[in-house]
């Protein structure tokens, strides 16, 4: 049994001191190597030295979104570009991603809790595991792909760009037994399965991994009615590190949190005060092992309660709910993450002034679709400039493909079209039911 | 087996430690590596009790001891090998011996662990009768390693058992370690010489101006650019050769 096995049942003592040693060493290193907590501290008056306890890790300031936003690329970094030896990025709040980056034992210790995970799970060296997530620039299908690797699985790269027939395919031919995929994905392979007239009796699935958005036990339900699975859900964040900071284990009752690498706090949102045990509110990470890229006290706009009760499995960490809300109107997208604001500022840059707009996610043939309905208003073409509406609809499609990395079909529409909406201009229809 | 939190400690108003949290779990070897001056024989010597702390906790298999004196912790089962092992040059090996097991002198057990020590280091029963300031600088320090191990420690510490020793009897030293350490001797070890010690330690703690600014498994230390840079020295192997 390895270190980090040993960690999963430590007692809480024992575990507290871990973290507490952890993340003094952490404090002490990003002090000494990045301005940004060093000039966030000493703003706030926090002298790091008075950090005794995992409590008074409250007394530090917050990081956000923003504030990772704004470091773009490299300033958040806590050592040299040249001991990176992986870089992912992901959506910022604005106009440029948030970049992550890794180093050689960063790599090590991602790939062993994110493989705790795929243990906790079921998932071992006899599985065929076919991971659905886009490999990309975002860091999803990587996290699992190692951990899976690190288990000694065999592996499947099945990127979520290809065609749902061809991931039932692969999933009946190389007779995969666990499925890695976003919730929703999955689900639109059932409905694949069922108008290709697959029995799932004719799968050898058997477990079912997802993260990357916000699902329900009604999600549950039904994947479990419609794939011949066990569906254990996992929780990541996409914009610092991705998938391995919490999972079900087979009692599938709350998410162990990998509590040797993060350390978790749940706060109220309005007050940012601690919210009372157990109770739902923000989750806010601090993460204590990572050298590249450390992160201290990381609001993530995920609602969800933590629950220290013991668990029947025998692990000792702390288990979290699964995302009851989101704080921010955050889009899953393919496995992706893009906020309504980012569109905005493409629309704003392209036509000089922001225009009535609406978003419009679907899927089709298993993929998500996007398409934005944009009004055309006064100092645009009139609806009838063909020529120069068709110009103006390329440079939106070409600005959003090279920003977001996703294509999106742009559609005008009449002034006074659409519904003036102050928030949520996002219509979903990827929940609703397929006819 | 010992874990402390939060330590501070130094000499008049000289503050050394800075507030240092670490652990060493039964049957480990754990290795403080850190430049000259980052407080490491401080840090053996307030746990050993020869310093008392400013603030902080230092507990030994959950009993509180940062207030004990010497004799007590030795008594719990922590022994210190001291830097520049401090043997007693005008007394006999045999009697150095026997002073170190001292704190087990009711025990009537010292004929039975010395005869132990003599098997791990044939040389001290050839020597015992010899006066422990005729010894080459090895074998003195292999007499300040055997001494410690008379009061038949759980947690041995060593402040630099390889400082001022010839190259190859550094590698005796290091295999004696390893010895001990498969023995189940659990051990918390400082070492300028910072690649050696990380090959036989399981983990590991980085400690700068008084404060540990990385820790980890021996391991993650070792591909550490940052522990490579600055302890490894430049023309550091990787463990891979």
């Amino acid at each position: 049994m390895n270190q980090r096995e040993k960690n999963e049942t430590l007692g809480r003592g024992d575990l507290e001191q871990l973290q507490m040693e952890r993340l003094q060493s952490t404090l002490n290193r990003v002090y000494r190597n990045v301005a940004f907590y060093r000039h966030s501290f000493d703003a706030h008056r926090v002298n790091i030295e008075r950090i005794k306890s995992t409590e008074a890790l409250r007394e530090l300031p917050f990081t956000t979104r923003e504030d990772l936003g704004k470091s773009y690329p490299y300033e958040m970094f806590a050592v040299p570009l040249r001991e990176i030896v992986r870089i992912h990025a992901a959506s910022g709040t604005a106009g440029t991603p948030i970049v992550m980056g890794y180093t050689r034992n960063d790599l090590r210790n991602w790939t062993e809790y994110t493989a705790r995970l795929l243990a906790a799970a079921g998932i071992t060296a006899n599985d065929v595991v076919q991971i659905a997530f886009p490999y990309n620039l975002s860091a999803g299908a990587f996290g699992f792909h190692q951990g899976a690797e690190q288990i000694g699985a065999s592996v499947i790269p099945s990127p979520a760009t290809a065609s749902s027939e061809k991931q039932v395919t692969i999933m009946k031919d190389f007779k995969t037994t666990a499925l890695i995929c976003t919730p929703n994905y999955a689900l639109r392979l059932a409905a694949t399965l069922e108008e290709l007239h697959v029995h799932p009796e004719r799968l050898q699935l058997r477990t079912g991994i997802f993260g990357g958005e916000p699902w329900g036990e009604a999600s549950r339900a039904q994947l479990e009615a419609r794939l011949p699975i066990l569906a254990h859900e996992t929780y990541g964040l996409s914009d610092v590190l991705g998938p391995g900071v919490a999972g079900e284990c087979h009692v599938r009752k709350g998410l162990h949190v990998n509590e040797d690498h993060f350390i978790i706090e749940v706060i109220d949102p309005r007050t940012l005060a601690p919210a009372p045990a157990g109770e739902p509110g923000e989750l806010v990470f601090t993460t204590i092992t990572r050298d590249g890229f450390p992160i201290i006290r990381y609001r993530t706009g995920d609602v969800a309660s933590v629950s220290a009760e013991p668990c029947p499995c025998g692990r000792t960490f702390a288990r979290m709910s699964r995302v009851l809300s989101r704080l921010d109107n955050r889009i899953f997208f393919s496995g992706a993450s893009i906020f309504p604001s980012q569109i905005e500022a493409i629309l704003t840059e392209v036509e000089g002034s922001l225009p009535q707009y609406e978003i419009v996610l679907d899927c089709e043939d298993g993929k998500d679709t996007m398409e934005i309905k944009v009004e055309v208003s006064g100092n645009m073409p009139a609806l009838d400039e063909v020529r120069k509406l068709e110009n103006l609809r390329q440079r939106l499609a070409r600005r959003v493909e090279t920003v977001l990395d996703v294509q999106a079909q742009i559609t005008f529409v009449e002034p006074k079209s659409l519904r003036a909406q102050p928030q949520g201009k996002v219509v979903d229809r990827r929940l609703e039911p397929r006819k | 087996m010992l874990r402390i939190a939060n330590l501070e400690a130094g000499y008049g108003s000289l503050r050394v430690i800075k507030g240092v949290s670490l652990h060493v779990s039964p049957g480990e070897v754990v290795a403080i590596i850190g430049p000259n001056g980052a407080g490491k024989s401080t840090l053996l010597a307030t746990i050993a009790g020869l310093i008392k702390p400013w603030t902080g906790e230092i507990s030994l298999q959950g009993r509180r001891v940062e207030q004990a004196p010497p004799e007590q912790i030795v008594a719990l089962g922590c022994s210190l090998v001291p830097q520049g092992r401090q043997v007693f040059g005008p007394l006999t090996v045999r009697e150095n011996l026997l002073l170190g097991g001292y704190v087990r002198r009711r025990e009537r057990t010292a004929e039975q662990t010395l005869d132990g020590i003599y098997r791990l280091f044939g040389v001290l029963r050839e020597r015992q009768r010899q006066l422990a300031a005729t010894l080459s600088g090895g074998e003195q320090q292999m007499l300040a390693i055997g001494r410690a191990l008379m009061a038949r420690p759980r947690l041995l510490m060593m402040d630099e058992p390889s400082l001022g020793i010839a190259p190859r009897v550094v590698q005796t030293i290091f295999r004696t370690i390893t010895e001990l350490r498969d023995a189940g001797m659990t051990i918390l070890l400082i070492e300028q010489n910072a690649r050696s010690a990380l090959r036989i330690a399981d983990r590991g703690y980085v400690l700068e101006t008084g404060q540990i600014v990385c820790e980890g498994s021996a391991r993650e230390l070792l591909d550490n650019r940052d522990v490579q840079r600055a302890y490894l020295g430049k023309d550091y192997r990787t463990i891979d050769e």
